[in-house]
């Protein structure tokens, strides 16, 4: 008995790849949570990376290196920075694609900015990561008041109409899980709501780890609303749309400011179901070709391709972000840049400006300058909103210029969303 | 009293010279010069998180470990200091330094007042009662968004500088980890030392022996966790300005708290240096691990965790510490040259004045014990009814009765770990029925032994007897030289460093007299002493108690050898049923035909033999 | 709305009835607490989704596997595990199983990674309804598990051989040896068929819950506060905290605040705990 706990705990110290780096290469580190809780979305965002990665070395690289990605792992906070730390102090790395959740996020760029590295979050919606006046943190994607915001002006523009109401008539209920990623979120909308003046009749946060939400249905329920605004995470998500489906509970319109939705296995738990259900992300999915610039158009195109034949799926949410995020910084920043000092990178990060369809996003990128309360934050970087439909998230139907899809609204109840 | 201060300067200056004191100062030292060396951040972030995890499981095994009070939730403790002082330094400005003496302060208060009514629960239930503990202040935390920032936590905006315990580089923050790991190991070695430590330690092996000691467990107790809650908290403001940022699910993290304990019994419980080990062996190599398995790391760092936890409390539970222990003494044998520790040099032992006979009885003696109208029943069983009777000063008096009369149950209602249904108690005219807990009475001079023995098993037997004399003695050398005394009253000098658990019958019963006597108790209460000793030991212990006697001390003494209550009791009381019904002359009373009738003549014979 | 409350609090109560039963049944015969009492429902999920995904198996069906399979697996680590500790400190095995639970959970992340699985069956939010009030089926179905695994352990602790000598041996250690019980048989085949009811729970959990490797210690959890409120080793009442707590968290859930309802419940553990630590039956021993 004592041998095989020996043993065992031997051959675990004996495992140790080795990670050859090539001449002529560049490391960037990408550190995401590949272990813990968030591991899924951390290797489905990686995966965009990567393939962001590859296909600029396939155009060359940037200043003619390739382009290495270092991997760390930001399971925790703790090992975020511990990570972050490492691989600047041992692997020499300065620029960085990463870290996933905000908290990690913002943990990790106090340590990038210490050391000049550059940071570009891929990924991690909190607006305060980009308040604290950093000069090498980049964040090209949205920010959460953003998601938070535009999925309520969406509910007052688009949604309100279709149900033959003005936003002054809407009673919406807002429910979360209470880390930051929901509340964020959450509270942006809860804010934007308030200014379309549509009354907010149920406000509800919860435990995500909760094995039972049916109080949080059995409020809202009870607040009888037109609209739910749901920000929760997956595990959570499932528990509480099949504990909403049990009570009955099937607002007009239901609308996930945060993303979680998008994630396929609401598609395979819920079937059907999932019909009518809109979800915010920024991902470029279900877009119209001619909105874009042709070089552009088909980035994305061989992005969705190398993707779908390399894990036989259509990519994920994530990796949309993933990818995006890290095409904005691989294909336009790094090569623009003078040289890839931080300095040189973060000129180039600043100062680049795409229009909405020049970039793979149906946003464009617009940096925020120093002085700017976000500073580093993409000014013009707003999510899309996405629905379900035919058992399928890829519909995009906002904004209108991006979409191919139509909005259909309001959603039937349970078990009558079957669409043809 | 200087004579006192002298004694304790010469024994310091002892102490130093012994290998254990400069081979631990060198070691110290070698570490802060590793410190200063290290320029590489990322070690410097595995070494002050080694140095922060080491100092946190030294503030659990305060209470964990010396205290035996083993909690699961340490890092709530932890998480308030952390709020604490950030709270104070974003809202009021208030310096960290300050602030984490208030945030440790706090965390001691909330630790005092919710550990202490928790002290009731046993072991496991007690564990548990942490565990919720931490998880109410988690679930506190998230929700009251507004005080605590909810969720997303608060984050510190960072300045480098040492008001603000925040530095550019690794070095300052290693530094302060190091202290505070160092400082709160010399606490821990203070304590170990001291009075209150022995009386810790012996609380943790057996809490009513420690009772009748005089000594209150649950206030003990409570000073323990206060210690190591402001410990704990204090740590949470320096952990606060390290991440910058203070969030409840970092923070309040179960896992944490399982990590202290893991390193405490990993390295050995209930010692300085064990949580040390415990941290020096486990966090750098999980660092290690995830920096370069990467991807296949996954779950193996928990595995072995979970393997070596499982592990080491199956195959060595006393941790790393013992294993190392002994080639560790021999280092330090072959250095001082000596065998082993120096014998106290506590001062010269004061011969006690040995009476040669018992005070006369030609003055009216006063009575020690009076027992009147007593009544107890558990459940339907009346056990003691409406008892009677008394022991004057400087007596021996023998309670004798057939099995299940209520002698052990009597001894109980007098020392307090049982409550009497009717009657009263009287001890040098003082009412102490009822009197809760069991130390209240102890403390009054009421010692007593345990029929089936109650050592403290896992110490020596010095460290039995030093508890025995915690409480009266004036100060740890006082009771030094009062353990000594009683070692060698009691022909315990051979045995003294041994562990009280490797002792026969025989010592252990001795122990148990020594424990009681070392209180320096009015009355004993001896609960069958002599039970399964040979007749060797018989007589050993006669002569024994007439020593204690001589001393002036007041004897009640249960006994089924009838040959010791014949050589020993100036008078005997018989109960049965619960109820008195002879007293007087031990010749006497063995002649009564109801005693006889009681006995059915089982110790007739023996009291002719 | 006060109905539909309650009636999910019955239900949910159900659910950590169940989860609760092979705790309370191992504490109550051996006196351990097993802390990786999750971990065990956590591999039974595991067992029952892979039988689901590869076989398309119904969980309902795999319940004849996944039982006897965890029955297996319980007892090993008892050999394995608890064996060699029984006679020690409480303490000591919290700790070994505490170990035990941090390996089982490194194992599963090593295995199947961090994500989530569940899987999807037809019923899964099939609704039976009365009158204004509505229960969901499965759930239903584990209440109705709950109360049957307990009739079926009364009956077999009663009735059989084995049973009669584990109620023994949790009475009096030494007097059933000496009347020619094995002790450490005994003990091992209690402890699995604590584990085995474990693996019932498991199956029955899965058309409704997600599995992932730390899912174990969120119902582990709430199953520590439902065996004390109860009594450890109080069967019945491990049905009867369990429904409290369920109760207790579906009132406060909705009429306090969904963010504290757990909130609630380990308050009010800590109660049960300082007043009365034996439970809301008092001390209880497998009779």
């Amino acid at each position: 008995m004592k041998r095989f706990y020996f043993l065992s705990f031997a051959l675990i110290l004996t495992i140790l790849p080795f990670q050859a780096v090539a001449q002529d290469s560049v490391k960037i580190g990408c550190v995401l949570p590949y272990t813990g809780a968030l591991a899924w979305q951390g290797q489905e965002t990686f995966r965009g990376v990567q393939l962001a990665a590859e296909m600029q070395n396939k155009r060359g690289g940037v200043h003619g290196k390739k382009i290495v990605l270092v991997k760390g792992d930001s399971e925790t906070l703790k090992t975020a920075v511990t990570e972050t730390e490492r691989l600047i102090n041992m692997e020499g790395i300065k620029i960085f694609a990463g870290w996933y959740s905000s908290s990690r996020a913002k943990v990790a760029t106090t340590v990038t900015e210490k050391y000049g590295a550059i940071a570009c979050i891929v990924i991690a919606v909190a607006d305060d990561i980009t308040e604290r006046g950093y000069k090498y943190v980049f964040q090209p994607q949205g920010r959460a008041t953003l998601w938070g915001e535009l999925s309520a002006e969406f509910v007052g523009k688009e949604a309100a109409p279709k149900l033959g109401k003005k936003p002054s008539d809407l009673k919406v209920a807002i429910a979360y899980e209470d880390s930051d990623f929901g509340t964020s979120i959450s509270v942006a909308f809860a804010r934007k709501a308030k200014e379309y003046q549509m009354n907010i009749v149920a406000q509800e946060p919860y435990s995500l780890s909760a094995l039972d939400l049916s109080p949080v249905v059995l409020r809202i329920k009870q607040a009888n609303p037109d609209v739910l605004a749901l920000t929760p995470y997956v595990r959570d998500g499932i528990l509480f749309l099949q504990q909403a489906k049990d009570a009955g509970l099937s607002p007009k319109v239901l609308i996930c400011p945060g993303g979680p939705l998008a994630n396929d296995v609401f598609g395979e738990k819920l079937g059907d179901d999932m019909n009518y259900m809109l979800v915010t992300t920024c991902a470029s999915h279900d877009v119209r070709k001619e909105a874009f610039q042709p070089e552009a158009w088909q980035a994305l195109q061989e992005f969705v391709e190398r993707y779908t034949k390399e894990f036989k799926k259509p990519p994920t949410n994530d990796a949309y972000h993933g990818f995006q995020g890290a095409w904005t910084f691989f294909h336009y920043g790094l090569p623009r840049a003078k040289s890839l000092t931080p300095d040189d990178i973060e000129k180039s990060m600043r100062s680049l400006v795409l229009k909405p369809g020049e970039n793979i996003t149906t946003f464009g990128y617009q940096a925020a300058p120093m002085g700017h309360k976000n500073a580093g934050a993409n000014l013009i970087g707003h999510p899309n909103v996405f629905q379900w439909q035919k058992g399928s998230i890829g519909h995009l139907v906002y904004p209108k210029e991006f979409a191919k899809s139509q909005l259909m609204l309001p959603m039937p109840a349970w078990g009558q969303r079957a669409m043809k | 009293m200087r004579e006192n201060r002298s004694m304790a300067i010469r024994y310091i200056l002892e102490e130093i010279r012994h290998p254990k004191a400069y081979l631990t100062l060198i070691a110290v030292g070698v570490l802060y010069i590793v410190v200063l060396s290290v320029k590489n951040p990322y070690w410097g972030d595995i070494l002050t998180m080694t140095f922060l995890l080491g100092a946190l499981s030294l503030s659990w095994n305060i209470l964990g470990g010396y205290g035996g009070q083993f909690t699961l939730g340490h890092a709530g403790f932890f998480g308030i200091g952390a709020y604490t002082s950030t709270l104070l330094l974003i809202h009021y400005q208030i310096s960290p330094w300050i602030g984490m003496l208030l945030g440790g302060g706090l965390a001691a208060l909330i630790g005092g007042l919710i550990f202490y009514p928790c002290f009731r629960l046993k072991g496991i239930f007690f564990c548990l009662a942490t565990l919720a503990f931490q998880e109410v202040v988690k679930i506190a935390a998230v929700h009251f968004r507004g005080l605590t920032g909810g969720a997303m936590g608060i984050s510190i905006p960072f300045k480098a500088g040492l008001a603000n315990m925040m530095f550019q580089g690794k070095t300052g923050y290693m530094l302060i980890a190091l202290s505070f790991m160092i400082i709160i190991a010399l606490v821990t070695l203070v304590m170990a030392r001291s009075r209150f430590g022995y009386k810790l330690v012996a609380l943790r092996e057996d809490e009513d022996a420690t009772e009748t000691l005089g000594i209150s467990t649950s206030r003990c107790k409570l000073l323990a966790a206060m210690i190591s809650a402001f410990f704990a908290g204090c740590l949470g403001t320096f952990y606060a300005h390290y991440s910058t940022l203070v969030d409840p699910y970092s923070i309040f993290d179960m896992m944490l708290s399982v990590e202290f304990v893991i390193f405490a019994i990993l390295g050995g419980v209930g010692t300085v240096l064990g949580p040390i080990l415990g941290a020096f062996a486990l966090v750098p190599i999980d660092a290690l691990m995830r920096g370069y398995l990467g991807q296949g790391q996954q779950g193996v760092s928990f595995f072995a965790y979970g393997m070596l936890l499982t592990g080491v409390v199956i195959f060595l539970p006393q941790g790393i510490l013992s294993w190392i222990s002994s080639p560790l003494n021999r280092l330090m044998e072959a250095l001082s040259g000596e065998k082993t520790r120096p014998e106290p040099r506590a001062g010269k032992i004061e011969p006690q004045a040995e009476r040669a006979e018992k005070p006369s009885r030609s003055m009216q003696p006063t009575s020690i014990l009076e027992i009147a109208g007593l009544d107890k029943s558990f459940g339907g069983l009346k056990v003691i009814q409406c008892l009677d009777f008394h022991v004057r000063e400087g007596e021996i008096v023998g309670l004798i009765g057939p099995n299940g009369a209520g002698k052990t149950t009597c001894f109980n209602l007098i020392t307090g770990f049982e409550e009497a249904d009717a009657g009263r108690i009287l001890f040098k005219g003082e009412d102490i029925t009822g009197l809760k807990p069991p130390n209240r009475i102890s403390k009054k001079g009421v010692a007593r032994t345990f029929q089936i023995v109650k050592p403290l098993a896992g110490l020596t037997v010095t460290e039995n007897i030093l508890a025995g004399a915690a409480e009266r003695a004036g100060s740890i050398h006082e009771a030094r030289m009062k353990s000594r005394n009683i070692v060698d009253l009691l022909g315990l000098w051979e045995f003294r460093d041994i562990k009280a658990s490797s002792l026969t019958l025989g010592g252990r019963k001795r122990l148990e007299l020594a424990k009681a006597l070392a209180t320096e108790p009015t009355l004993l209460l001896l609960d069958e002493v002599m039970a399964g000793l040979n007749p060797t030991e018989v007589e050993q212990a006669i002569q024994l108690i007439k020593k204690i006697s001589n001393r002036g001390i007041t004897l009640l003494v249960i006994e089924h050898v009838m040959k010791a209550v014949m050589s020993l009791a100036d008078r005997v009381v018989v109960i049965h049923h619960g109820q008195k019904i002879c007293e007087g002359r031990p010749q006497d009373v063995i002649r009564d035909p109801g005693v006889i009738e009681a006995y059915l003549g089982k110790g007739y014979q023996y009291a002719e033999g | 709305m006060i109905g539909q409350v309650l009636v999910n609090g019955i239900l949910l109560g159900g659910i950590y009835a169940l989860v609760s039963l092979g705790l309370t049944l191992i504490f109550g015969v051996m006196r351990i607490i097993n802390f990786a009492h999750g971990q065990f429902l956590m591999l039974a999920m595991y067992a029952t989704y892979w039988l689901f995904q590869l076989y398309g198996m119904d969980p309902y069906v795999s319940i004849l596997i996944v039982v006897p399979l965890m029955l297996v697996i319980g007892m090993g680590a008892y050999r394995m595990i608890i064996q060699p500790i029984i006679d020690a400190s409480e303490m000591t095995h919290v700790f070994a199983t505490l170990g035990l639970n941090l390996s089982l959970q490194g194992i599963a992340l090593f295995l199947w990674q961090g994500d989530f699985r569940g899987i999807r069956t037809s019923y899964s939010s099939l609704v039976i309804h009365l009158g204004p009030l509505y229960i969901n089926i499965p759930r239903l179905i584990i209440f109705l598990c709950a109360i049957a695994a307990i009739l079926a352990l009364f009956l077999f602790l009663k009735k059989t051989y084995t049973g009669k000598a584990i109620r023994a041996s949790a009475q009096k250690r030494v007097a059933a040896q000496l009347m020619g019980v094995n002790l450490s048989k005994i003990y091992m085949i209690a402890f699995g068929i604590g584990i085995a009811i474990v693996g019932l729970t498991g199956a029955v959990l899965m058309p409704i819950y997600e599995v992932f490797p730390s899912v174990g210690s969120l119902f582990a959890l709430v199953a520590f506060v439902v065996v004390v409120l109860g009594g450890l080793g109080n069967l019945g009442g491990a049905l009867v905290g369990g429904i409290v707590i369920g109760v207790v968290e579906s009132v406060s859930g909705v009429f306090i605040a969904p963010a504290l309802k757990e909130g609630v419940y380990f308050i009010i553990f800590v109660i049960i705990l300082l007043l009365r630590p034996t439970g809301i039956f008092g001390k209880a021993v497998i009779r």
